[in-house]
């Protein structure tokens, strides 16, 4: 803090603490302060707002403990958005060692700006793009059908693959670069020397460039698991009653069951657990939060 | 009586024309010299803007371009996609933001109860526009609340049953909220979760399997839970049927159009849609009874704009513009003298829907309350998860 002070002088130290203090306590804590609040009273038409109907429960946090259909949701999702992880993760490793150990300087912008090109465009067109390339009529399956790989169309859209095929693809970059920057700062030379002392490719990348890449691949993976678990676009247009995402019941229940209250508490419980979830995965991999901040 | 109206307008104007000499011209210009100086202010009494909340594919660009013209508002346009979209989102605004909505009418309870929509002031509204059995028959159906009227009618329209005329053939008469069950459609239905349950009910009323009539459902919540134990255990058994659900006009179209669909329960404007195309879907009212539903246009409790939204409701209600919503949407104006400006595709697309008695035997929705939408939501989830 001091440091802050001495090199920035006394005004900007001063704007500065208050743009953070906005950003987080209006930002951050308040909304969810609010949403807590929320998710603890029942939902009440405004006459009866302030009534004697207008106390603290915990009812809404009870139902999704009652609700085995939720429940479930709840755990598939989870479930779910850690393949959608594992399988970003298998996309991206390959090509982001390829970029930041193997590639030639010339290349690598090239490569960078093919990566980055779809991204360009929203990610709700190009989850559209999928719905068409995945529909019962699209060309995926007439593709497959002309080539008489298959009889009958399959019904990708609806299915679990279809909205995990979906969102590995709308993840990639936020796995790439992380990946990228952690492999890029390995010394080449521990490579070589690795494979000069006659290490095998496998031994290579689990004994030297994994651990090296670990904090990377870290934040990768937390990024992809967060933004999978609270996904909406993906799920809402590439799945269907047998891939329902917990989100899809939280919006549910604010726009179709009109009970904000329910909703919050849903919402509430999703970031606890995923957040918990998170914890639990960085202590089984032995990944601290310092690595992750580097 | 309108004749003579028409002379003495003309004799009017004759005289006028007379009596416009250079000096009134000056004088004319004088005075438009000090509307300009006073500015925005007397402008803003004369045209100002609008701000609609409709459904999606509702309100077509002519339509907004012939308000514009016909008052000198300037309308701006926000699209929602089902009821409870836009119930919550005026929720999230407290009821302002929006100065003219268009919910269904068995909903407008909803809104009354949340305090979103204020009542119309009726000698403001030219209800001899409209067609006089919409707006005696809406009163019934949640359009007034505790003697105050809250909605003034657009329009009607149903859910019933859509099918691809070269995979399916169905005849007035026999066919059924049923038929979407038959196996031969298996894998290829496309249904609404929540009305789908409504259709089964239907359904089983009529072979005498539902434990109470399909109407007290929604007016107690015992009987509405008995009736949806039995609906939903049908409902699950033939999930298997199901291709897709659909819960907007977006994904409905989409079920026929890509992803394989054959037939389905949709609404006519779906089916119209299609129809439009070119593609060979086709709607038909089932012996059971097609689910109608009316729509209208409500004023929002923070509406800004209160003027201009009358004017366009009193607006909408030409024949003219009656008919340039429906032959764009497909769905029923109520709008007096509209039917001599319909297109011929509508013309038939409403024979070939409504054959025989089916207009006498339309279901119309009952009023929704709020703990019926929340049961309704519980079994429809339960559906969805079977």
């Amino acid at each position: 803090m001091s440091e802050v002070l001495r090199r920035y002088g006394p005004v900007l130290t001063a704007v500065i603490v208050a743009l953070c203090a906005f950003w987080v306590v209006m930002l951050v804590v308040l909304p969810q302060l609010l949403m807590i609040d929320f998710s603890l009273r029942p939902s009440l038409p405004p006459s009866r707002v302030g009534g004697p109907d207008d106390v603290y429960t915990v009812q809404n946090y009870v139902t999704l403990w009652n609700n085995t259909i939720h429940r479930s949701i709840f755990l598939q999702t989870i479930w779910a958005s850690a393949l959608v992880t594992a399988l970003t993760f298998a996309v991206c490793y390959p090509v982001a060692y390829f970029m930041a150990q193997v590639a030639k300087p010339k290349t690598l912008p090239l490569m960078i700006l093919l990566l980055v090109i779809p991204f360009w465009i929203n990610e709700l067109l190009r989850t559209f793009a999928w719905y068409i390339i995945l529909a019962f009529n699209g060309p995926l399956n007439q593709a497959l059908v002309g080539l008489g790989l298959i009889d009958q169309p399959i019904r990708f859209l609806g299915s679990p693959a279809g909205v995990i095929v979906g969102m590995v693809y709308v993840y990639i970059l936020f796995m790439v670069f992380p990946l990228y920057n952690a492999i890029e700062s390995l010394d080449r030379n521990q490579i070589e020397a690795a494979r000069d002392l006659g290490s095998g490719w496998l031994r290579i990348h689990r004994r030297i460039v994994i651990p090296h890449a670990k904090p990377g691949i870290a934040v990768g993976c937390i990024m992809t698991f967060m933004l999978a678990a609270g996904s909406y676009a993906v799920p809402a247009l590439l799945g269907g009653p047998s891939s329902r995402w917990f989100t899809e019941i939280i919006y549910n229940w604010f726009f179709e069951g009109g009970n904000w209250n329910q909703g919050a508490a849903y919402a509430f419980i999703l970031l606890v657990l995923c957040v918990g979830f998170i914890l639990g995965m960085m202590r089984l991999f032995k990944v601290g939060l310092t690595d992750v901040a580097k | 009586m309108t004749d003579a109206l028409e002379k003495m307008s003309s004799r009017a104007t004759q005289l006028a024309a007379k009596a416009f000499t250079r000096r009134t011209l000056l004088k004319g210009a004088a005075a438009a010299g000090t509307l300009a100086a006073a500015g925005p202010f007397i402008a803003r009494a004369a045209s100002g803007e609008l701000k609609v909340f409709a459904w999606s594919g509702y309100i077509s660009p002519e339509m907004l371009a012939d308000f514009e013209k016909k008052t000198g508002i300037k309308p701006s346009l926000t699209e929602y996609a089902t009821n409870d979209e836009l119930l919550n989102q005026l929720r999230a605004s407290g009821g302002a933001g929006f100065d003219i909505i268009m919910p269904t009418v068995d909903r407008v309870p909803n809104y009354v109860e949340y305090e979103l929509v204020q009542p119309l002031d009726e000698s403001k509204v030219k209800f001899d526009g409209c067609i006089d059995s919409a707006v005696k028959g809406s009163a019934g159906m949640g359009g007034v609340v505790a003697g105050k009227r809250y909605l003034a009618p657009s329009d009607w329209g149903t859910e019933a049953i859509a099918y691809d005329g070269s995979a399916a053939n169905l005849k007035y008469g026999e066919a059924s909220y049923g038929d979407l069950w038959k196996p031969e459609y298996k894998g290829r239905v496309t249904v609404r979760g929540h009305s789908s349950l409504i259709g089964i009910a239907l359904w089983l009323e009529s072979q005498g399997k539902l434990p109470h009539p399909v109407r007290e459902q929604f007016t107690e919540e015992k009987k509405a839970r008995a009736n949806f134990d039995a609906i939903i255990k049908v409902a699950s058994e033939n999930k298997a049927s199901v291709g897709q659900f659909w819960s907007n006009e977006n994904e409905a179209q989409g079920a026929f159009r890509t992803n394989g669909c054959v037939i389905g329960q949709t609404w006519d404007s779906s089916a119209a849609s299609l129809g439009k195309e070119k593609l060979p879907v086709k709607f038909l009212a089932p012996k059971e009874g097609a689910l109608a539903w009316m729509e209208g246009f409500c004023v929002t409790k923070g509406a800004k704009n209160l003027a201009q939204a009358y004017e366009w409701i009193n607006w909408y209600y030409t024949p003219e513009a009656g008919a340039m919503y429906s032959n764009h949407t497909s769905i029923n104006t109520t709008s007096k003298g509209a039917e001599a400006h319909l297109s011929d595709f509508n013309k038939a697309f409403f024979a070939a829907a409504y054959p025989g008695d089916a207009l006498d035997k339309l279901w119309w929705w009952p009023i929704q309350e709020a703990w019926y939408v929340s049961i309704r939501n519980e079994y429809q989830d339960r559906f969805l998860a079977a």
